[in-house]
């Protein structure tokens, strides 16, 4: 779809928006002003550098008891996948894990066993409410094709009413975890706020709120994403980045051998 | 090496080699550890039934921990797997048998190797390391360097060098060189020196000779063992292939492919066992087949997998045809259960294993440990292989009961 299809009769003050966005240099959008594609780059973007290192904690509430918390350690590459380690709790401490095109490895140095267990991507990542295959998405226009939908105001938790844009975000693989994902983006700097994520079936089944923008070093992005999952009722993953830095992450991590080291 | 030596000598290691920890691009040292207190029963041999207050049934005291240090650096790394035991002998429900050690600590070393980075391509492994070849989620057929030490146990690790290289994402290529009997071999020269009457070179060769089959010395070649694996994946395939060769020994080359459909894991893998002779036309066979998937509740989770083996040679298996179907249901930070059976199939006996742990407190888990031999009583598994307790008379049932901390 070209990008002026995907743009129903653009509001004036949007094509000023749009027109001045696509002069901002820091912001790296280079292809067409307006296209719904532009502004799913500028989402990957925002969301994921090309190679870096990552502190994360996640704390996961269900119906279970109280929320239990982990924190891991990442380092991915856009065109490669993503490792993990497992910080804390002591329990799992030192449990390994690398996404790559297509599959997960989980790796424990204390079971005892010298094989990494192969998991399934459309599985739970350790009781979450994100998949397997979320944890090592690098970005999301691999997987996804974006069309505009008409622009909503976003009544947000933490900032108030946002003037977004909506896209909708379709699968165009087979592999891509999900149907549809309808992105919340804020109109002023493209900055990602909601995520809605549909199954193939066209069953809405996770949202996920994004909040507590701050700078990471050059970068300046979401800190904080909840995603609450309707699939399981009561579930909801809360994932805090505590720091990520732009760095040249080594090829040699994308491979099983950096797993079982 | 005992265990006991080799702690002084790794703990030095670590402190020398960790300097000012956290050091900006320096080595950061970690530790991962668990200790645990509890108890095993275990009794109810082929005479008769499981009975606590029976005078057959024995206890074993369960205190001790296992230990993880790492040491990470860039271009190298260091690792320190081992395990203490304070319990000493079991206390035993006999009174005849000798008095225990308690609180007399014992150590297990599962690995202590050092690694080498070679650029952004490779790995060089020295010291005692676990190593999986092939796909190997319950038996490797054709992994015969570093073998399960048990139908669930951890692999106890070889000691030698190891190679690997990282092509991209999709193929990761290893290479082994066992070097245990040449340390067996060593090792049983220096006691024949120092305890024989015959002059040290004598006693020996003779030692040698002895394990060797013929004259030769700790470095002979014969005494080594090859392996070299590759493993590929591509989407939703992998395949592992591995060769493992011993001169004299054994020749087995294998080959596996596991699949993710939709979340459905199958996964197959064969090998061929040469023995001495790899020209042979009748080489002994080995397989397992099998398949796994994981449902995800509102806040659990259940794995089930069901895995076939084919035993083309008495070894750790003595019969030909094998079940393994297994459980695994997980509440994360309230339970989790695991049931695993190994079914024999041609004189019918099972070894069902069960665990259950309660997480009541953050890194405090409550396992209830089961084995029980079921079936037949000439059956395979009349007896657990692997009795927890000195008894005195074979236990076809343990259970255990077992407190854990993680640190």
């Amino acid at each position: 779809m070209s990008s002026k299809a995907a743009i129903r009769s653009p509001s004036r003050p949007r094509a000023v928006l749009l027109a001045c966005l696509a002069l901002l240099p820091a912001a790296g959008l280079l292809a067409a002003p307006g296209s719904a594609q532009t502004v799913l780059d500028a989402v990957d973007r925002t969301l994921f550098l090309e190679s870096y290192v990552s502190k994360v904690t996640m704390e996961i509430q269900d119906l279970s008891g109280p929320p239990r918390t982990m924190t891991f350690e990442g380092q991915s590459r856009k065109d490669r996948g993503t490792y993990l380690e497992i910080l804390a709790p002591a329990r799992t401490k030192g449990t390994r894990f690398l996404q790559l095109e297509g599959s997960l490895w989980m790796y424990n140095p204390k079971a005892g066993s010298a094989n990494a267990l192969r998991l399934s991507s459309r599985d739970a990542f350790q009781g979450s409410t994100f998949s397997n295959a979320d944890i090592g998405k690098s970005q999301f226009s691999d997987d996804y094709s974006a069309v505009l939908a008409p622009e909503a105001l976003l009544e947000h938790a933490e900032l108030g009413p946002v003037p977004c844009l909506v896209l909708e975000a379709r699968a165009k693989t087979d592999t891509a975890a999900y149907g549809k994902i309808v992105m919340w983006v804020r109109k002023s700097d493209f900055m990602p706020l909601r995520m809605e994520y549909y199954a193939k079936s066209g069953l809405l089944f996770k949202r996920m709120d994004l909040s507590r923008i701050r700078s990471f070093g050059p970068l300046t992005r979401p800190s904080v994403m909840r995603m609450e999952s309707f699939e399981k009722k009561g579930t909801i993953t809360t994932l805090t980045m505590e720091s990520i830095e732009a760095r040249e992450v080594p090829l040699s991590v994308f491979n099983k051998n950096y797993l079982t080291r | 090496m005992s265990s006991r030596n080799l702690l002084p000598v790794a703990a030095l290691a670590l402190s020398l080699l960790c300097g000012p920890l956290g050091a900006e691009g320096g080595p950061v040292y970690s530790l991962s550890a668990d200790a645990q207190a509890g108890f095993v029963l275990a009794g109810g041999g082929v005479e008769g039934a499981f009975d606590p207050t029976s005078a057959s049934t024995a206890l074993a005291w369960v205190l001790g921990g296992d230990l993880l240090h790492r040491v990470e650096a860039p271009g190298w790394g260091f690792v320190l797997s081992q395990a203490f035991d304070l319990a000493g002998n079991a206390e035993s429900a006999n009174p005849s048998l000798p008095p225990t050690d308690l609180l007399v600590p014992r150590f297990k070393i599962y690995e202590a190797y050092a690694r080498l980075d070679l650029g952004d391509r490779g790995q060089l492994f020295f010291g005692k390391r676990r190593l999986g070849l092939g796909l190997g989620t319950t038996f490797a057929p054709g992994d015969l360097l570093d073998p399960r030490s048990g139908f669930w146990d951890q692999k106890n690790g070889f000691r030698g060098l190891g190679l690997t290289a990282s092509l991209g994402s999709d193929l990761a290529l290893r290479a082994a060189l066992g070097l245990d009997r040449n340390l067996e071999a060593y090792a049983a020269g220096l006691r024949a020196k120092a305890s024989a009457s015959l002059p040290a070179k004598v006693a020996a060769e003779a030692a040698y000779s002895s394990l060797l089959g013929q004259a030769g010395g700790p470095a002979d070649p014969r005494l080594f063992v090859w392996a070299l694996s590759a493993d590929w994946q591509a989407d939703i395939a992998q395949l592992a292939a591995a060769a493992v060769y011993a001169p004299d020994r054994f020749a087995r080359p294998s080959l596996g492919l596991s699949l993710d459909l939709d979340g459905l894991i199958v996964q197959a893998e064969g090998a061929a066992d040469f023995g001495a002779d790899p020209a042979t036309l009748s080489p002994d066979l080995f397989g397992t087949a099998g398949l796994r998937t994981t449902f995800s509740g509102e806040a659990d989770s259940l794995t089930l997998s069901l895995d076939y083996a084919y035993n083309g040679a008495a070894g750790l298996l003595l019969h030909r045809h094998y079940l393994l179907p297994s459980l695994m249901y997980s509440r994360p930070e309230v339970l989790d259960l695991t049931v695993r059976t190994l079914v024999e199939l041609e004189a019918p006996s099972a070894l069902l294993s069960t665990v259950l742990a309660f997480h009541p407190a953050p890194d405090f888990d409550l396992e209830f440990t089961g084995s029980f031999c079921l079936g037949a009583s000439g059956g395979e598994f009349a007896a657990l292989p692997s009795p927890p307790t000195p008894a005195t008379t074979p236990a076809a049932t343990a259970l255990g009961l077992c407190a854990r901390v993680h640190f």
